[in-house]
């Protein structure tokens, strides 16, 4: 387990961006736009089956079904078309939003987890020309505004089988991260050097979650999560700005397996992001919103004996985002996902794929159209 | 696990760690953006009312880098002279062997650094000066020596000729004006004028260290048994070693009666002034200059060598320690192109934001500049700007600074 471990830490100080996972025109505002801390089974499920999983993050008692010790690293390849009122842009990203490592706890009913996800991203690049008067004459200026970084979630998560039907879980997090902000202001008259203004901005918080998983009857589980994550104090540079609130959490989800080669999700979360407005109003934001997502998905699977081996998996979500870009217009996300994966070395080792299609809109003219490729690589040694 | 799985996730992860990124979008500040945009700020700062003077002496007339030759500029007349070292002339030495020389020509050439383009049949003439003429010679006592009778030749310059040589050829019977006298020991001086169709002027080389770039006197001739036509002959040149011995003249010098109240740079000694400015603790503090320029208005028109290329300049340098006239200077400085406007009077502008941002390091350079001629290693070149101080009821030196005010990004 130790020497798992080490090998897991190593490629976790290797990788670059951990904890991000995507950029986009809605993650300008507030904490950035929220990440999903799911595997790319899940995603490729909608996010329904996030709840259950035991290689997702969200709920704490799914550890409690590991048999053996897994890890799985993440990548997340962003390829996004923005659209708003002031013009049109195309970007992309990488990212890697997710690496856990869990595994049983010999002997026992219990079970462990330590994973690293993206909690929120907060990259954006924001240009705008314009003109203005300097030394009695019309100079123009070109305005960039880029922000890299967000928020990382640091969890270690234990679980108890209970029975074999119902599990129990608890996690503890550690949220922290920063954000390197630049503004910048170029001239077109190179008599003048560019006025650059930069900032890092850092957040260190702790929260805490429990989960259940119960099956209910032989084919039907029903899981619930509730997570607190307290508030985060918030530094520029080295002075302390504020805090800011925090969500309190829930997750219920449902899972139907009609039959041995047919699994179908669904779940629902509610994050009250409401409660840090005030904070985020304070520091000199817009606000924020509740958040809430619905998701659901269906596997079908191939071999019985090999579950994880090329399974098809399909899903849809929708999801309300925290952070407005404009005062009153909530945006909202709706995703259509399809993946597979593929079992080598005898189940040792995987490789699982998702893509994603995301058309994301605040009803306002803000509007953006994402095609996300997630890879996960898992190794179960 | 095996080595070829780990292989597969070890070049998955290093692979995926190189992708790049492309993260803009459009936007419209302040509607979109978090946070200010970068407010702008400009102010202009008058020089500390007398804390600004001029210091002459900078320069050593021994120690100039090259020669000055004029005819007519309002700058004022130029005249600059050589004295040759000895040399024999009646053999060459070729591989450690001596072979005799029959000298049947004597060249006299000069290295043009600097002329106006623009002025039509330049001619320089050469005059035979005695051999105890040096740095310590008046402009008027060089001018007795250059007479018909001492006037050896003239060589005349192409008019295409921006920068080169120029060279007097003497032969036959012209070897004889240039036979040294039997008390002079071989040595030889030569005076230099010029003349054009219009007032004009000349820099010449003095070389640096080696012979070739300078003035030389050249022996050539035959050399019974040197095939090399190039090695039959002996020169001597005149590198700026050999102060005391070369140098130039000049019949206008604005440090004689300076006025106190006016600034000067350059001129024959060389002269440099030192301005103090007050930037306030507000700029210097918390704001990123953007731009800073220093305004120098002339007290009389800029007059110097027209048309030519590189043209006369101030350089304006930042110094370590404030020591009055004594004050060192750092490298941190700004030498603008085309600062001095030749012919007129309009106000003098240069960028020194090195040199201000300077100022807004902890324990950093005084708040000072100083002030000096471009071509001050050159003599002082033929322009002598004098601009208005920070005593005079107008035209005082300014520095305007345009800054940008910081924002504290990081809004959410």
């Amino acid at each position: 387990m130790i020497r798992h471990l080490a090998l897991f830490l190593g490629i976790s100080t290797v990788v670059p961006g951990l904890g991000a996972a995507q950029s986009s025109q809605f993650g300008v505002r507030g904490l950035g736009i929220p990440i999903r801390a799911l595997s790319p089974r899940s995603v490729a499920m909608g996010g329904a089956l996030g709840i259950f999983d035991l290689e997702s993050s969200l709920n704490p008692s799914a550890a409690a079904t590991a048999i053996t010790f897994t890890s799985l690293l993440t990548s997340a390849q962003n390829f996004r078309s923005s659209k708003n009122p002031f013009g049109t842009a195309t970007g992309f990203d990488s990212r890697f939003p997710q690496i856990l490592v869990t595994g049983p706890v010999g002997g026992t009913n219990f079970a462990a987890a330590f994973s690293v996800s993206g909690y929120t991203d907060r990259s954006f690049v924001l240009g705008t020309q314009d003109t203005i008067d300097l030394r009695g004459a019309r100079v123009g200026v070109f305005d960039t505004l880029s922000s890299r970084g967000g928020l990382t979630d640091i969890r270690v998560a234990g679980a108890w089988r209970i029975t074999p039907t119902i599990h129990w879980g608890i996690g503890l997090h550690a949220i922290t991260g920063s954000t390197r902000i630049q503004n910048r202001r170029d001239f077109a008259d190179s008599s003048y050097v560019p006025a650059v203004d930069r900032a890092e901005v850092s957040y260190l918080g702790t929260g805490i979650s429990t989960g259940v998983t119960v099956r209910l009857v032989r084919r039907l589980t029903f899981a619930a999560t509730y997570r607190n994550d307290g508030h985060a104090t918030v530094d520029r540079d080295t002075t302390r700005i504020g805090k800011t609130d925090l969500p309190v959490s829930i997750g219920l989800g449902l899972r139907w397996q009609p039959s041995e080669r047919v699994m179908w999700a669904t779940s629902y979360q509610r994050k009250n992001w409401g409660s840090s407005d005030r904070d985020i109003r304070a520091q000199g934001g817009i606000g924020a919103q509740n958040a809430e997502e619905i998701s659901t998905g269906l596997e079908f699977v191939k071999d019985p004996k090999n579950p994880g081996h090329r399974p098809w998996r399909i899903g849809a979500h929708y999801a309300t985002l925290p952070f407005p870009v404009k005062v009153g217009r909530q945006p909202h996300e709706i995703g259509f996902s399809a993946g597979t994966g593929i079992r080598f070395t005898q189940g040792r080792g995987g490789l699982d794929v998702a893509v994603q299609q995301l058309f994301r809109s605040d009803g306002a003219g803000f509007t953006e159209r994402a095609t996300v490729i997630t890879l996960g690589v898992s190794i179960r040694p | 696990m095996t080595a070829r799985s780990l292989g597969l996730v070890a070049v998955l992860a290093l692979g995926l760690a190189g992708c790049t990124e492309n993260l803009a979008t459009p936007g419209d500040c302040p509607a979109l953006c978090p946070g200010d945009r970068i407010t702008v700020k400009d102010t202009v700062i008058t020089a500390t009312t007398g804390a600004d003077s001029t210091y002459f002496g900078y320069a050593l007339r021994s120690a100039r880098q090259s020669l000055l030759v004029s005819s007519g500029l309002a700058a004022g007349e130029h005249r600059s002279f050589v004295v040759f070292g000895k040399v024999r002339t009646d053999s060459i030495s070729v591989d450690a062997t001596l072979f005799p020389l029959v000298v049947d020509t004597i060249a006299l050439s000069f290295q043009v650094e600097v002329r106006d383009t623009t002025a039509t049949n330049l001619q320089m003439f050469l005059y035979r000066i005695p051999i105890r003429t040096d740095t310590s010679i008046s402009f008027d006592s060089l001018e007795t020596f250059l007479t018909p009778a001492n006037l050896l030749d003239s060589a005349r310059m192409s008019d295409t000729l921006k920068a080169g040589r120029i060279e007097a050829i003497f032969t036959e019977d012209e070897l004889a004006r240039l036979v040294p006298a039997a008390e002079d020991s071989g040595r030889f001086g030569v005076a230099i004028r010029v003349r054009a169709d219009q007032p004009t002027g000349l820099r010449l080389a003095l070389d640096p260290s080696v012979l070739g770039t300078g003035p030389l006197f050249e022996y050539r001739g035959t050399a019974v048994g040197v095939v090399d036509t190039t090695k039959r002959r002996q020169k001597v040149g005149a590198r700026r070693e050999d102060n005391g011995k070369i140098g130039f003249v000049q019949n206008r010098d604005l440090a004689t009666n300076a006025n106190p109240d006016l600034l000067y740079i350059g001129g024959p000694s060389g002269a440099r002034s030192l301005i103090r400015f007050v930037v306030p603790a507000s700029i210097r503090d918390s704001t990123q200059i953007l731009r800073a320029t220093l305004q120098l208005t002339p007290a009389e028109p800029l007059v110097g060598l027209p048309n030519r290329r590189a043209p006369e300049d101030v350089a304006v340098l930042g110094i370590i320690t404030d020591l009055g006239a004594k004050s060192p200077t750092t490298s941190v400085g700004a030498v603008p192109h085309g600062a001095l406007a030749q012919g007129t009077s309009n106000a003098a502008t240069v960028d020194v934001i090195a040199l201000v941002s300077s100022w807004q390091t902890a324990g950093g350079a005084p708040q000072a500049l100083v002030l000096q001629h471009s071509d001050e290693l050159n003599g002082g070149g033929f322009m002598q700007p004098v601009f208005y101080s920070s005593r005079s009821a107008t035209g005082r030196p300014t520095l305007r600074i345009t800054y940008g005010v910081p924002t504290k990004p990081g809004q959410p």
